[in-house]
């Protein structure tokens, strides 16, 4: 079997073999601190939640359709849980986490009301809830904002770095297996019918509504879990830190640049990205917005795609150039490659 | 004089709903398209005008080279379409339509046509100053017709202008067309009701899925029995 | 109270000037523009620049900085959402998201990160009292240049063949093709009319408060809110919906300025949930 068909197999075959790949992959990187020191670890560690946030944008702009331009937000409340959670109340690791996430779902549950409205105003909500949050945080005594007495909060590192290189590991294979999951169930065919077009979804009787706050609350709990998690890694949580607009640009553009509503895509984009970083213009520090503005531009503008569609492209000439009979209808929905024109 | 060649388009990559068609207008004031639902015509009408993602072949009018123009220069040139639907616009007067369909001439012309439109249709001018998406179906089609003949047009596409109109509508639509066709206007006309259809006009093609099956002019097509069997119901 | 309601007022006005681009806009092209914010502060900059920088007297500044903020709308409009506004909306909101990133940015390493004002001297009386509250009449000039504005924007898309055009392009795009519009043309246009107005706003707000390149989103968000309030797709409800956004951001800010944001969002959910027209019903229906 060759690396054409394999792909294209998992691609299509059922969930189990694609967890399974999931799995392999996951164990492969797992091996990676026997041969890497502190600073490859650190990095690896931003790459894995990187990618655990873009995978999570992934799941409700790439998959639903309904970009969130706020996304930074559950990631940033979620590190607030952690971080006042664990000073304040001296609660352990595991608890700030499952109190991050729920908290982060419950905040999307908040949108039921804006999902029943056409979807700019989802988009526009987004943005205008990391705006409230950025000033409310700043501004609450109770999560000491600047006008109080501290500017953050100092937390003291509660794991080895190997511990969290684990943590995070293990959480990025817990979010993309749910992704796949997810992607294959009901919720998901619902999912690809909205995203082709909602209408005639709901029309047909799926409960659109109901689909996409659920995507949107399991989009928005993982990203509160990292941020939990995350805060005792940083070791420093302020607003300045955790709720900087650059995190939800670079949740989108991993997910835009490997391919948005793919499953690799953001695995891809969020590694290759950081590759990128490293070479080029990790010593950029300024002109960082910059540039990731520039690219989600061009990206957008020249190849909507992503890396995800120009390589699935490749498979597909591949693969026609190796049997010119038609394709068997595959099972379970395409993967959307590149966008339709509406 | 529109001339269409081995005109091929659709809608997606690969996929003609327009396979081939040539159409020559000609010898013939009025030259009626017909088919059944989903034969092509529209699409082929769309493709005239510039309108498909994707087409090939040649469209010619008075020898000038129509089909790699986007579709506003193809109206500019003077083929003007009536689409299926109507498609007018529905939150501007009736006056306002109008003078879109005058875009881009002066206001004196624009006032002594639009004065020519009122005459030919006297309900529009009761309506001047209603939002087009208030009126009746026959009035949106009066307009429709009197936005496309605002430019003076030199080919007038009409696509199944009497549908969903009551009977005595359709009548009057079909007593238009001739009198259009007085002022040196030619006339494209697709229509469901292929006997009206063939009457009206002097030359007539049939197709189906994309491809002419049948094309002459409408007199021998009214009396041929495959015309009479599959869209006159007669036999 | 009536010092809320006169100060609402009188900002609402550049609220409203702010929301009128960003209805057309969606209206017109069918897009959400994100980088509409960054539109309002860039012209508010370039406005102050070309005051500060060049001693360009005020209106010659403000014009020039309207003028630059429609011209680089258009250029957005041609260069970039020229060739997206037809794929699916995901991809022009991350694309305008991605603009609004970069114009900031830039503006940011042009011009400084610092928040800057334009203060007059306009040798105007400071003004009046309306009986218990004091009307700063260079605010009240401030509103009536506003209000003018607004009117001037209600002719040209009103009155002219060039407002009936985008008027025809937003009710049926392909039949304006078919009566010989230009889609593409005018939508650069319906760009430049958005930016024009959308720096005109950022101009005189720099007058009145602080502007930094890092406040373009809040100017979205805002103009958002402004149509969500009026209504989508209407003209005049982006004024009226200006005006009440005014009052209400300033009441917010001024009775309980540590959650301020977090009430006007919460207006906009009371809206969404209650009355998702907007205060003077809908336009014609936007299609995304
Ligand atoms: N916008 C579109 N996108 C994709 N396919 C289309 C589109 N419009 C039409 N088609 C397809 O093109 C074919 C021809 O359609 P068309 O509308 O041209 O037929 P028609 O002859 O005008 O039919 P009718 O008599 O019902 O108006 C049909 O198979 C239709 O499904
Ligand atoms: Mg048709």
């Amino acid at each position: 079997m060759n690396f054409v068909s394999m792909a294209y197999a998992i691609r299509t075959g059922p969930v189990r073999n694609q967890l399974l790949c999931l799995a392999v992959f996951l164990l492969v990187v797992a091996l990676c601190p026997l041969v890497m020191n502190d600073y490859w670890l650190r990095l690896m560690v931003f790459v894995f939640v990187n990618i655990g946030l873009a995978s999570s944008w992934n799941l409700i702009g790439g998959f639903g359709g309904y970009a969130s331009f706020g996304h930074g937000v559950f990631f940033g409340v979620g590190a607030f849980a952690g971080a006042v959670g664990m000073v304040r109340f001296g609660l352990p690791l595991p608890a700030v986490m499952v109190i991050g996430g729920a908290l982060s779902a419950a905040l999307a549950a908040l949108f039921v009301p804006v999902f029943r409205q056409k979807g700019l105003y989802f988009a526009l909500s987004t943005l205008a809830v990391m705006l409230v949050f950025e000033t409310v945080l700043q501004r609450w005594t109770f999560t000491r904002g600047l006008r109080s007495y501290d500017l953050g909060w100092t937390l003291a590192p509660s794991l080895p770095l190997e511990g969290f290189f684990y943590l995070f590991l293990g959480l990025l294979g817990l979010i993309v297996g749910s992704i796949i999951v997810v992607v294959r169930s009901k919720i998901g065919y619902a999912l690809h019918a909205i995203r082709k077009d909602e209408v005639l979804a709901s029309s047909i009787g799926v409960r659109t509504t109901k689909y996409k706050a659920i995507t949107f609350m399991i989009s928005a709990a993982w990203p509160g879990v990292l941020g939990a998690a995350f805060a005792p890694f940083l070791a420093y949580v302020s607003v300045q830190s955790v709720f900087d607009v650059s995190i939800t640009l670079n949740m989108i553009l991993i997910t835009i640049f490997g391919g948005a509503g793919t499953v690799i895509g953001p695995i891809v984009g969020g590694i290759a990205l950081s590759i990128i970083d490293q070479i080029a213009w990790g010593n950029f520090l300024e002109y960082h917005r910059l540039i990731y503005g520039a690219l989600i531009v061009a990206i957008t503008t020249l190849h909507p795609g992503g890396l995800a569609s120009v390589f699935w492209g490749w498979v597909e000439r591949r693969r026609s150039a190796a049997k010119p009979v038609p394709r068997p209808s595959a099972p379970g929905h395409p993967p959307t490659s590149a966008p339709r024109r509406a | 004089m529109l001339k269409v060649s081995n005109f091929r388009g659709g809608y997606r990559k690969g996929v003609a709903v327009v396979d081939g068609l040539q159409i020559d207008l000609r010898q013939s004031a009025v030259t009626s398209i017909l088919g059944s639902n989903g034969a092509g015509k529209t699409s082929f009408l769309r493709g005239i005008c510039g309108l498909l993602p994707w087409r090939t072949g040649e469209v010619e009018l008075n020898g000038e080279r129509l089909d790699r123009l986007a579709p506003h220069d193809i109206a500019r040139l003077g083929v003007r379409m009536v689409s299926e639907g109507r498609g007018t616009f529905p939150t501007l007067t009736v006056e306002e339509n109008l003078k879109v369909g005058g875009y881009g001439l002066s206001a004196p012309v624009l006032a002594t046509r639009m004065e020519r439109e009122f005459n030919r249709f006297p309900r529009l001018y009761e309506r001047r100053g209603q939002i087009a998406g208030m009126m009746s179906g026959g009035e949106q089609q009066m307009l429709a017709i009197a936005r496309a003949m605002m430019s003076d047009p030199r080919v007038l596409i009409l696509d199944e202008p009497s549908q969903g109109l009551a009977p005595i509508i359709v009548d009057q639509i079909f007593d238009l067309i001739p009198r259009l066709t007085q002022e040196g206007v030619q006339v494209l006309l697709v229509e469901q009701d292929v006997g009206r259809g063939l009457e009206v006009s002097e030359q007539a093609v049939v197709i189906e899925k994309g491809r002419a099956t049948l094309s002459g002019p409408s007199r021998e097509l009214l009396a041929d029995p495959r015309v009479r069997e599959s869209f006159l119901g007669l036999s | 109270m009536e010092d809320v309601l006169v100060y609402g007022l009188l900002r609402g006005g550049i609220y409203a000037l702010a929301a009128f681009g960003f209805s057309l806009v969606l209206g017109v092209i069918g897009i959400v523009n994100f980088a509409h914010g960054a539109l309002v502060v860039f012209g508010g900059l370039l406005t102050q620049y070309l005051a500060v920088k060049f001693g360009v007297p005020y209106a010659a500044a403000m014009i020039g900085g309207a003028l630059g903020t429609g011209l680089l709308g258009a250029v957005i409009q041609r260069l970039f959402v020229a060739r997206t506004f037809t794929l699916e909306p995901l991809m022009v909101l991350v694309q305008t998201f991605g603009i609004a990133t970069v114009v900031t940015e830039l503006g940011t390493l042009g011009w400084g990160s610092e928040e800057r004002m334009l203060r007059l001297k306009t040798g105007l009386p400071p003004g009046f009292m309306l009986g218990d509250t004091f009307v700063p009449s260079f605010d009240l000039v401030v509103f009536a240049v506003s209000l003018v504005s607004a009117a001037v924007l209600f002719v040209v898309l009103g009155r002219t063949e060039f407002g009936r055009a985008i008027r025809a392009c937003r009710d049926n795009r392909e039949s304006a093709q078919l009566s010989g519009i230009n889609l593409g043309r005018t939508f650069e246009k319906t760009m430049f009319l958005s930016g024009t107005w959308a720096g005109l706003a950022g101009a005189m707000f720099v007058t009145l408060s602080p502007v930094a390149p890092y406040m373009h989103f809040s100017w979205t968000v805002d103009s958002f809110l402004v149509i969500t309030i009026g209504g989508l797709g209407s003209m005049l409800g982006a004024l009226v919906g200006g005006l009440v956004f005014g009052v209400l951001s300033f009441g917010a800010s001024f009775y309980a300025p540590t959650i301020a944001p977090a009430i006007t969002f919460g207006v906009l959910l009371v809206f969404l949930v209650f009355r998702p027209q907007g205060l003077l019903g809908a336009g014609p229906a936007i299609r995304k």
